[in-house]
């Protein structure tokens, strides 16, 4: 169609002359037939059928039935070929125009659609990265609270901490003084003791001036026959010093009771001596008595010749025997078991 | 319509076309004249030439070109139905290129768009839920 086109005068007369001889020729007005308009015609059918085109380019396709028709009516009206050719061409490439119309239409509604999804989905992001920074910041503000509680925690801790050193600190300053008080004690139960000890020492140093003995009845002190003249039951004027310290010691140790017992010699007869024996003992106990002893502390016997120290065959022996024995007894002492027995 | 650039030739086209289209006035009646079908053919090629048919529809822009000229020639050789056929169809194929290219231009943007958007998806899930 393009390039071999007959060159031909365009006068109007002979267009008009042709046409009416072409028209009487084809009586019966009969439709040329052209493949080309067929095809045409066939397009546009097929482009008007299809819903994409006829909803998205409903003009375009209308200027193609127009031109469509032309082409018909060129047709039915014994148009030569090269026109009806013609016509079915540009029929043909209106319906293409449809079609590319169509297609840019759905082509733009997809653009439209797919900007509003990547709106939609930007938008959640964003809402989700603001959602996340929101809980970020949420974690931030609940850490930092939990930071504060942790520090008040640990402050209260430390005061409680303070508070029991305080506590021990006291109690360690009872526990002192406890110590103190118990160090004090035993000082004093040391003291008591040395006291005690100087005491007993002091008792020990008197009954050592006593002359006084630790034997199996308790602390003897042999007080001899110095106190009484032969046969006699009267103390001696100067014998009587002799018993002094004894009397001290009783004052000092007020709780020891003492036994006062006589002895002789086997010289003269058993009762005599057993009498004489007892009473030099009372004589001892009044002596005692006079000079401030308890007489409830002073237990007197006499025992005569029963019971010897040394053989009655020699003086120095019979001068042993004649004696006088005081028992010191233990404090608290009395008296009341003290029987002599062999 | 008529933009900056391809002034000069258009319209030199078109006082052209006047000219002839008066100068043969005389020679057959104002109808069969081809000269109005061929402005509107002219001022359609400018149109598609002024549009995306360059870079999306070249081959059938040529087409319209081609037509013109061809039709322009037979002006010329005052074959004037030949000149009529060629600028209608110039003027067809013209406005057939344009569709094209625009049509080809919105199809190409809707698949840059929706690979856009699966990446984006694609990026967006990676993100936690953070719920």
């Amino acid at each position: 169609m393009l390039v071999n086109e007959p060159a031909r005068k365009a006068s109007p007369l002979k267009c008009i002359g042709l046409l009416l001889l072409a028209g009487t020729y084809f009586a019966g007005c009969s439709t040329v037939a052209s493949p080309a308009l067929e095809r045409a015609r066939k397009a546009f059918e097929l482009a008007k059928a299809d819903p994409e085109v006829s909803t998205n380019a409903p003009v375009s396709l209308y200027e193609a039935e127009k031109v469509l028709r032309q082409a018909e009516r060129t047709a039915e009206g014994s148009g030569s070929r090269e026109e009806i050719d013609h016509l079915a061409y540009l029929t043909n490439q209106r319906v293409e125009i449809a079609r590319a119309t169509a297609e840019r239409k759905v082509a733009e509604t997809e653009v439209l659609k797919l900007s509003q999804e990547r709106e939609r989905v930007l938008l959640e992001a964003r809402s989700r990265v603001a959602v996340l920074a929101l809980q970020e910041a949420e974690d931030r503000a609940r850490k930092a609270s939990e930071a504060r509680r942790e520090a008040e925690a640990k402050a209260r801790e430390a005061a409680q901490a303070r508070q029991e050193s305080e506590a021990r600190s006291q109690e360690a300053a009872q526990a002192r003084q406890e110590a103190e008080t118990r160090a004090r004690d035993a000082l004093r139960a040391r003291q008591e003791a040395e006291q005690a000890a100087a005491k007993a020492k002091q008792l020990e140093e008197q009954l050592a001036q006593l002359k006084a003995e630790h034997t199996n009845r308790g602390l003897v002190l042999n007080l001899g026959d110095v106190l009484f003249e032969f046969g006699k039951a009267d103390i001696k004027a100067g014998a009587v010093r002799n018993l002094y310290p004894l009397v001290t010691f009783l004052k000092e140790y007020p709780a020891r009771n003492v036994l006062i017992e006589g002895h002789t010699d086997s010289i003269g007869s058993e009762a005599a001596n057993l009498e004489l024996s007892q009473r030099r003992a009372e004589a001892v106990r009044s002596f005692l008595v006079e000079n401030g002893v308890n007489p409830q502390r002073i237990t007197t016997r006499g025992y005569g010749e029963a019971f010897p120290v040394a053989s009655n065959n020699s003086d120095a022996g019979r001068q042993k025997n004649r004696r006088v024995e005081v028992v010191i007894l233990r404090e608290g002492e009395s008296a009341d078991k003290q029987a002599r027995t062999r | 319509m008529i933009a900056g650039r391809k002034i000069g030739s258009l319209t030199l086209s078109l006082i052209f076309l006047g000219a002839v289209g008066a100068a043969t006035l005389s020679g057959c009646s104002a109808r069969n004249h081809p000269a109005a079908i061929l402005s509107q053919a002219e001022i359609a090629v400018w149109e598609a030439s002024e549009s995306r048919a360059p870079q999306h529809a070249p081959l059938e822009l040529r087409v319209a070109r081609e037509k013109l000229e061809a039709a322009k020639q037979a002006l010329k050789a005052e074959n004037y139905d030949s000149a009529r056929r060629l600028a209608e169809q110039a003027l067809v194929d013209a406005q057939l290129a344009k569709a094209k290219a625009d049509s080809q231009f919105a199809r190409h943007n809707a698949e840059e768009l929706q690979k856009t958007l699966d990446a984006l998806r694609i990026e967006a899930e990676r993100l936690p839920l953070g719920y």
